[in-house]
Parts: structure tokens; sequence; C-alpha cells
């Protein structure tokens, strides 16, 4: 019974096996729906790739002309051009422009994975479409007149894929998901319609023909949009605000109270975004909480990590070994999971090391391997280096930092002037996602050069090298100095630089001992294979682009 | 699947070519040109030379073959509904109910020039750049690979399959 009395009731409620987290991640019912209707496109393939002249064939084609020679019969002169007017909402040069319109839309709002998305999904409902087509092999109606134009096979009807695929495009990359998106499918629907009804009217397309390639066009975008740029994580607004942050309203701001409430007994009373344009990495939100049994309330510090975020990363240390070879050990994470808990885990190491960090709450689940919130202590009146009076005492106070970082076997490695805060004349460090211990003794040296460039801005170099002698050798400041360059510099900090407009690097290497630069262009193996596959990749990459587009009729 | 099909190799250009039997690959030609008594179609090739692509709408027909020794696309065949024969001089023909009609354009360095097989309600061109010396083979074997297939045959197929009509 003693062991009871340490171990009180917190509130925190463990989810039951079996309960869906926060905010699960199905496919909607929507999703579902299309999925099925995908599904049996690929059925009805097979009935008319591998059945052509079984009776389920012949069955297709019997009613197809049935339906044809009924719309035959109600054709009229007068409406004969009508029709073959309307016929061109099908054609190239309406596709083209629709596609390069999204196009251009989605380069100008920078939204590029919807525009990578956009056009991986063109290329792959096109090749979809010419591959059945060459399949299947089927020959325009019979029994009837055909008193339009036509070109190539029938099945699917590949002008009404192609524009199908042009307005779900617009829709999933343009159009604000909700009530505007519903209204823009009603609107969309208008032309696709109107494109099949002149199609089978002028008898160039068999209904089946024109069924398939709705499913074609309209479904596997959908799906695929619904996948890969899905709303939850990648939000189509007009509102200010980088692309790379998650809606915090609706089904995920439900989602986070309910995990704060459940898994750290806090209870939300206000979630915004904070400071938004000084991160890329992760969503930052200031959260006010209640906790306790007095309700006392607080104010807490989120940072919201989703897997757009890890694709990010990788990628930016994928080119950083690219360009720069491996500096130090840029190894990815290899889920949102495991990045959350790295950073977690520095923060408290760093914290146990006597580091100016702020202090961590831990991290909460909000959809399983995919959303996790990092929960932290919200620097309350601590302002960027940039803002803030830079004096000898806060000068020594960043520096001490990098000697018990130094001292303790950490690195920070993004050291740069929106990462120190200032608070009551004391320095504190942010964002340690970067962050690692037993770093390469070159990477703690460049973590004291970017310190001191850092505070530099803030004073002068002579000034600062001054005080770092309190704590460094200057062997260690010249050999911090020979290990920087250009690349080893934050680009917010290299910016920093170039406003101010003096040669700080070349005024603290004119007060250190001479020391010849160390090498970073580190190649290995993994650099070279690295350079030699993504020169090969951008070369396919562009050889298949070529010629996808102009057979996707954007060319 | 079908992706899968094209990435393994077994839908291709080739799954288009229209073969000298009856069915929709050849009968699409038919309805390309719908006055046209006879359609183009690809016979047993011969060794060296191979299929490129099928190109047919509403106004007409073209398909390519490659030859190992006069490059790719060396010849060309389209079916029209008509065919300017001036200027061509006419030669025996091998097609029943047709008459043949050549035009050489180049001898040199490029033997090159267009064959016309004039049938009623239309016409197929042979258009062909053939690599000299080799030519005269090549030139036999260019019109063994195609042959002229009659429509009748494809719409009495159509009809007793289906009971459909091809021209109604």
């Amino acid at each position: 019974m003693a062991g009871l009395a340490v171990v009180s009731r917190t509130g925190k409620r463990r989810r039951p096996s079996g309960e869906a987290p926060p905010l699960p991640h199905p496919l909607s019912a929507s999703g579902w729906f299309y999925l099925a209707v995908a599904a049996g496109l690929v059925a009805a393939w097979l009935l008319l790739y591998l059945g052509l002249g079984t009776d389920p064939f012949k069955a297709v084609v019997r009613a197809d002309v049935a339906v044809l020679r009924a719309i035959e019969r109600l054709r009229i002169d007068s409406l004969n051009p009508i029709m073959a007017d309307l016929h061109a909402l099908g054609s190239v040069w309406t596709v083209r422009s629709l596609r390069w319109g999204t196009l251009a839309a989605l380069l100008v709002l920078r939204r590029f994975r919807h525009l990578f998305v956009f056009l991986g999904l063109t290329l792959v409902v096109t090749a979809v479409t010419a591959t059945s087509s060459l399949a299947v092999g089927r020959m325009r109606p019979v029994d009837i007149e055909i008193i339009g134009l036509w070109e190539g096979y029938a099945h699917p009807s590949t002008p009404v894929v192609a524009l199908g695929l042009s307005l779900m495009g617009v829709l999933y990359t343009l159009v604000p998901a909700g009530r505007m998106r519903n209204r823009a499918k009603w609107v969309a629907g208008i032309p696709i319609a109107t494109l099949c009804v002149a199609r089978l009217y002028l008898g160039v397309d068999h209904p089946s023909d024109i069924l398939v390639a709705l499913i074609i066009g309209m479904s596997l975008p959908v799906v695929g949009f619904r996948l890969l740029t899905p709303n939850e994580a990648f939000p189509i607004s007009y509102h200010r605000g980088r692309s790379a942050h998650l809606d915090v309203g609706g089904r995920r701001g439900e989602a986070i109270r309910q995990a704060l409430h459940q898994q750290l007994a806090l209870t939300v009373v206000e979630i915004a975004p904070f400071r938004l344009e000084g991160s890329a990495g992760s969503t930052p939100l200031r959260i006010v909480v209640r906790h306790g049994a007095e309700g006392v309330e607080t104010v807490v510090f989120g940072k919201l990590y989703a897997r757009n975020h890890l694709r990010s990363d990788r990628w930016y240390k994928l080119g950083r070994a690219i360009l720069y070879g491996r500096l130090e050990d840029e190894g990815t994470f290899s889920s949102v999971r495991r990045l959350v808990e790295y950073e977690d885990y520095l923060l408290r190491v760093m914290a146990d090391a006597g580091l100016p960090v702020p202090l961590s709450y831990g991290f909460v689940e909000i959809t399983p391997e995919r959303e996790y919130l990092m929960v932290t202590e919200f620097l309350s009146g601590a302002v960027d280096l940039d803002e803030a009076e830079v004096d000898d005492a806060v000068i020594d106070d960043a520096l001490a930092a990098v000697r018990r970082m130094w001292d303790a076997g950490l690195a920070h490695r993004d050291i740069k002037p929106a990462n120190v805060l200032v608070r009551g004349g004391r320095a504190i460090l942010i964002d340690v996602a970067f962050a690692t211990v037993r770093p390469t003794p070159w990477r703690q040296a460049v973590d004291l050069t970017n310190m001191m460039l850092t505070l530099a801005l803030r004073s002068s170099a002579e000034r600062v090298y001054e005080r770092a002698l309190l704590l460094f050798e200057p062997d260690d400041i010249a050999e911090a100095l020979a290990a920087s360059r250009s690349v080893t510099i934050p680009a917010q900090l290299r910016q920093r630089l170039r406003e101010d407009g003096r040669d700080l690097l070349g005024c603290f290497r004119q007060l250190v001992p001479e020391r010849p630069p160390i090498a970073i262009q580190l190649w290995s193996i993994r650099r070279i294979a690295l350079t030699l596959g993504a020169v090969a990749g951008v070369a396919v990459a562009v050889a298949l682009l070529a010629f996808n587009l102009r057979t996707a009729g954007l060319l | 699947m079908l992706l899968g099909l094209l990435l393994s190799g077994c839908v291709g250009p080739e799954t288009a070519i229209p073969q000298c039997q009856t069915g929709g690959r050849l009968a699409i030609l038919a309805q390309a040109v719908p006055s046209a008594s006879m359609v183009p179609c690809v016979a047993p090739l011969p060794v060296g030379w191979s299929f490129s692509a099928l190109d047919v709408d509403s106004g007409g027909a073209r398909f390519w073959l490659n030859s190992d020794r006069s490059g790719l696309r060396a010849l060309e065949v389209e079916l029209l509904d008509a065919c300017d024969t001036a200027g061509a001089t006419a030669v025996d023909s091998e097609e029943e109910g047709s008459e043949r009609y050549q035009r050489l354009t180049s001898l040199s360095p490029r033997f090159t020039g267009i064959t016309y097989d004039v049938f009623p309600g239309g016409c197929v061109a042979y258009r062909y750049e053939l690599t000299s010396g080799a030519h005269i083979g090549l030139h036999e074997e260019l019109h063994d690979a195609v042959a002229l297939f009659p429509r009748r045959v494809l719409a009495d197929e159509l009809r007793r399959d289906l009971g459909l009509e091809l021209d109604p």
C-alpha cells in the first residue's frame, strides 16, 4: 500500500485498446466510394479487355448501341452544329489552357506539393488512359451515323478523361475544401456533363466509354489528391501563412484539445498559431491551458509536427548531403514519432546539462505515427536576440551556453538570431531539433563561430572576442573560425550578416592566431552515389516529363 | 493492372497492329473512311520489319513500319478517301479490285517515293524512304507486309457476331 501513496490519479486517461486516436486518419466515406468505383473500373476493364468476343462483352456493346440509337432518334438538324461546338469542351486547347493555367497558378502561389501531385496524377492518368485504350482497342460506335469528329480508339473516352482530370486538378489544388469546393464541384460538373451529352449525341463514344472515362478522369484524381495532399495536412487557403503550417481549427483543433486533456491533463482554453513566419519545420502554437485541481490558467508553447514536416526535413538533408558533403551525421528521421521523441530527449538532456532551454512537458499523440504535438514552457517576455539589449551579461551567458554544450558533448547546430532568445538579461536557446549528442569536434567549433557572429551583430567582433577569451582558449576560437564557411552559417544568420555590411567573420579572423582553414567538402561514397543518382534522376524525369507532357496534352 | 501490363511490355505499340483479320482493330480503319471498299492491314511482317504506330481519326488512318535496314518509320501507309495520282505511273496491281500507281521522287542517296492503291471509295498511299542498294528487296518486302482487306468481310462479321451494321 505504501507504493500507492506516491502514485496519484492525475486526471490523465489512458486510451483503451481499440479506441480511435484523437485525430484518426481513415479514408472518408466518399474516399471509400471512389475507391470502390475504381475497383469497379478494374472489373469493367477486365470484362472489356479480356472478354472481347464473349457474351458479357457483346451484351455491353448491344446495350451501348441501343442507347445511342435512342439518342440518334432525338437528333434535330438545328441542334447538330450546337452539339459540334459544345464538343470543343474536350478539345486539346481547352484542356491545355486549364492545365497550364492551374500549373501557373500553383507556381505563383508556391504550392509546390499540389503542383507536383497534379503533374504526377496527370501523367499517371494519361498513361492509364493510353494503356487501356491500346489494350481494349475498341472501335467507334456502329449501327448509327457518327456525325462528330473523333480520334483514336473509343474506350475510354479520352477527351472526357482529360477534361475531368483537368477540372479535378483545379478543384483539389486551387479551391479551398468545404462549402466552396462543394459548390465548385457542381460548377465543374456542368462542362463535363455537357461534353458527355455532346459526344453521345454526335455518336462518337459509347455510353460505357464515357462511364469508364468519368471514373478514370475523376475518381483516380480524387483518390490521388486525398491520399497525397490530404486537406488536414495541406489545406488550401488564401490567408497569409506558410504552406508547411497546419490548420489548427476544426477537427484538428478538437483533436489537440482532446489529446492534451487525456495525455497531459491540460484543459485547453485557447489555441492560436504563434510566430509562424519564424518557423518552417513545424507549426508553432501558443496554447492557454488550465491545470491542477484549482484550474490554474497558464500558457504553454506547442510545436505541431506532421509527416509533411518530416518529408521537408528529409529533402533538406538530402540536398545538403549533395551540395556540401556530409559535414556531419545528417541522418534523417524514420517517422514523426522519432522526430518528436528526439527533440523531447534533447531538451531534457540539455536541461540536465544546465543549458538555458525551455522546459519540456513531453509530447502528445494526435494521429499515431503521423502527427504529434511537442509541449514546452512558453517563454513569456522573451525576445529575439535581434530585438534585445545585448550587454556583456547577455554575451557571457550565450557564450557560456556554448561552453556548457562543449563540456556536455552536445552541439545545437542551428545557432542563429531567431534561436537565441533573451529574457531578463539571460540568453535562452530554442529549437533544438537539429541538435546532436557527441557531435564531431568540427561541429562544436562551428557552433561557437555562429554564436560569436550572432552576438557580434548586436555589438562588435572585438567585444565578443574579448568576452569569449574568458571561456575559450585563443586556439579554440581560431579553430572555430577556421571551420566556418558560408555553408556552415544558417541562412538567417547569413542574411543578417549581409544586411549588417560589416565583415564580422574577417574581423574575428584578424583577432585570432592564424590557422589554415579546415576542409569541409568531405566526399564519401554516399555523397557520390547521391549526386550521380540525383543527376540521373533529374535527367530521366525531364525526359519523361517532356514526353508525357506532350502525351498529356500540355505541350 | 493495365499500367502493369504496359510496364511489363505486354501492352505496347504493337498491340495496335491492324492485322489482316476481322475485329475492332481493323474495323476502326474502315470507320475512318466510310466510303473505302478496302482497308490496309498488316500481314505477317517479313524479317527486319516491325510495327511502329497507328494514328486513326475521323478523317483517315495512318500507320508506320520500321525497317532494320532503312530506319524508323521507313514506310508510312495512309488510308484516304481519294488520292491525286497525277504524274504517277500505272503499274501492275497485286490486289484484286484495285489499281496501282507509283511515283518515285529520289533514287539516291535514299530511294524514296509513293505507291497508290486506288479502289472504289478510297485509296491507300504508301510513302517509303529506303536505303539505296538494299531498296529493291525492301520495296518488295513492304508490299508483302501490307495487304488490302475487303470492307465487306468486316461488315459481314459484325453483322453475324453482333447483329450490327458497320455502315447503317
